[in-house]
């Protein structure tokens, strides 16, 4: 097995599989992203007359995390010293009733304008104010990152594919003598195939542990590698892979390598 | 052991290189296949292990019905021929040793066993000292020694020879010959060789079959 074609198969996968990595990377972020801003944001909605957690879960085609009601009492108390005893009464009388809205998951912008729409249905609503648009961007930003993260993997699936099988028939055609050979013998394609088999395998191993020593390293070493911003906010979000995570990234090794191989050679035997 | 009955074959569907033949070569024969270049005795002797497929008629060997066998089938067939080329066909990327080794590794002989066997042989076509070489680190001669000792390696039924001395002088012509003799001889195993010159003074009784325009003629 020569080094050459040893590296020749690694590198594509080890460059697949980097781009796989972005990809769960940037998934994970946006997913702690969504949790936190799920926590941060509120919707705030004004009623002219109190209104229950049930009433909004019917109306509502969102799955509703909570509902709580912001206290009058302490509104009116901070308005007190603004005004006068009269516009005070006033106050009393005519002031609606206000609550946050928590929803289960992270809305996008379009979705959060039919959620206006649903809730300004329900009677009694006045008046709905959802949350910063800023948080709408980022997110709009996140998901455009995480789109084009799948896409570049999957060109680089592509690009593997390519590479890969072109070096097989390369292979192939090199050692076409010695399949010719086993072949005159009795031996199928596959037992002829054993090197190309075991390069897969090696290969395969191999770029999926660098990839692998690759991410820890760059876990263990955030604040090196990044600008102090990117660094923060990778450690805010949490990237942790799980070891369900990390075989994976090996298996999806092993399986691309593995299946190249056997995709070649299913075309040769048909030859 | 090689039953052949209206045998036709031909490369392009059309022109037979083989017309008609008819023969029976039994268990421990020795036959030379002799004919002018081109007159298709290769072509007999690559029907015998399924490298052309017979236009039409019947051929067994080894019991298998070579118009009908499958790809399974003519693997199984190959494991238990030996053969032996003009070109020698050892596996450059080999030592000599795995040479040998190979149709023993192909019939699931054990690697100790095999290696066992592959010495074995080794010295028995005098080439001892030149298992650890690369084919081509080897003579003529020796190669063609190392390529009969493949064929001998499983103790097959049969060995199909095409042209093993075509290459070689007349020193290493003989050994060659003396290996398949005592291989008919000694073991009983049915030696079928395409020459186009048989050895004066052969010094074993054998069949000889002459191909003449398509046709198979036993003298």
């Amino acid at each position: 097995m020569s080094l050459n074609r040893f590296f020749s198969f690694s590198l594509p996968l080890i460059i697949m599989l980097f781009s796989f990595s972005i990809y769960i990377s940037i998934s994970k972020m946006i997913t702690t992203y969504e949790t936190t801003i799920n926590n941060d944001y509120s919707i705030v909605l004004v009623t002219t007359t109190p209104i229950t957690q049930d009433v909004i879960k019917k109306g509502i085609s969102f799955n509703v995390k909570n509902l709580k009601t912001l206290s009058r009492e302490q509104i009116l108390a901070d308005l007190r010293d603004d005004v006068t005893d009269g516009s005070f009464a006033l106050l009393q009388t005519k002031l609606p009733y206000f609550y946050t809205l928590s929803l289960q998951e992270f809305p996008t912008s379009s979705s959060l304008e039919k959620l206006k729409k649903e809730l300004l249905s329900i009677q009694g609503m006045k008046s709905v104010e959802t949350f910063s648009k800023d948080h709408d961007n980022v997110y709009s930003l996140f998901l455009f990152i995480k789109s084009v993260s799948a896409t570049m993997f999957a060109f680089m699936i592509l690009f593997t594919l390519f590479i890969i099988s072109n070096q097989i028939n390369l292979w192939f055609y090199e050692h076409s003598e010695r399949l010719h050979i086993i072949n005159l013998h009795g031996g199928s394609l596959l037992y002829g195939a054993k090197p190309i088999l075991k390069l897969a395998l090696l290969s395969g191993l191999f770029a999926g542990i660098v990839v692998v020593g690759g991410i820890f390293y760059v876990q263990q070493n955030i604040d090196l590698i990044f600008s102090p911003e990117l660094a923060q906010l990778i450690t805010q979000s949490n990237i942790v892979y799980t070891p369900i995570e990390v075989v994976s990234i090996v298996l999806i090794s092993l399986f691309i390598s593995f299946a190249t191989v056997f995709g070649v050679l299913i075309k040769h035997r048909f030859k | 052991m090689i039953h052949a009955n209206n045998l036709c074959l031909s490369y392009d569907g059309k022109k037979d290189i083989i017309h008609n033949g008819k023969f029976h070569i039994q268990e421990k024969d020795f036959v030379f296949i002799t004919g002018s270049s081109g007159s298709g005795k290769s072509t007999l002797l690559k029907s015998f292990y399924n490298g052309i497929k017979p236009k039409s008629g019947t051929l067994l060997v080894n019991n298998t019905n070579m118009l009908k066998v499958g790809k399974s089938k003519i693997r199984e067939l190959r494991k238990n021929i030996g053969i032996i080329f003009q070109d020698y066909k050892l596996i450059k990327e080999y030592t000599v040793e795995e040479n040998i080794m190979l149709p023993l590794k192909l019939n699931n002989y054990g690697d100790a066993k095999s290696l066992e066997q592959a010495r074995k042989l080794l010295k028995h076509v005098k080439l001892s000292s030149k298992g650890h070489c690369m084919p081509d680190e080897l003579s003529g001669g020796e190669q063609q020694r190392a390529s009969v000792a493949r064929a001998l390696a499983h103790n097959p039924k049969l060995i199909l020879a095409d042209e093993p001395t075509g290459n070689l002088d007349d020193y290493s012509a003989e050994l060659v010959w003396s290996l398949l003799r005592k291989a008919n001889e000694q073991l009983g195993i049915t030696v079928v060789v395409v020459t186009h010159r048989i050895p004066d003074n052969f010094g074993l009784s054998y069949r000889k079959f002459d191909i003449l325009s398509g046709d198979i003629y036993e003298s």
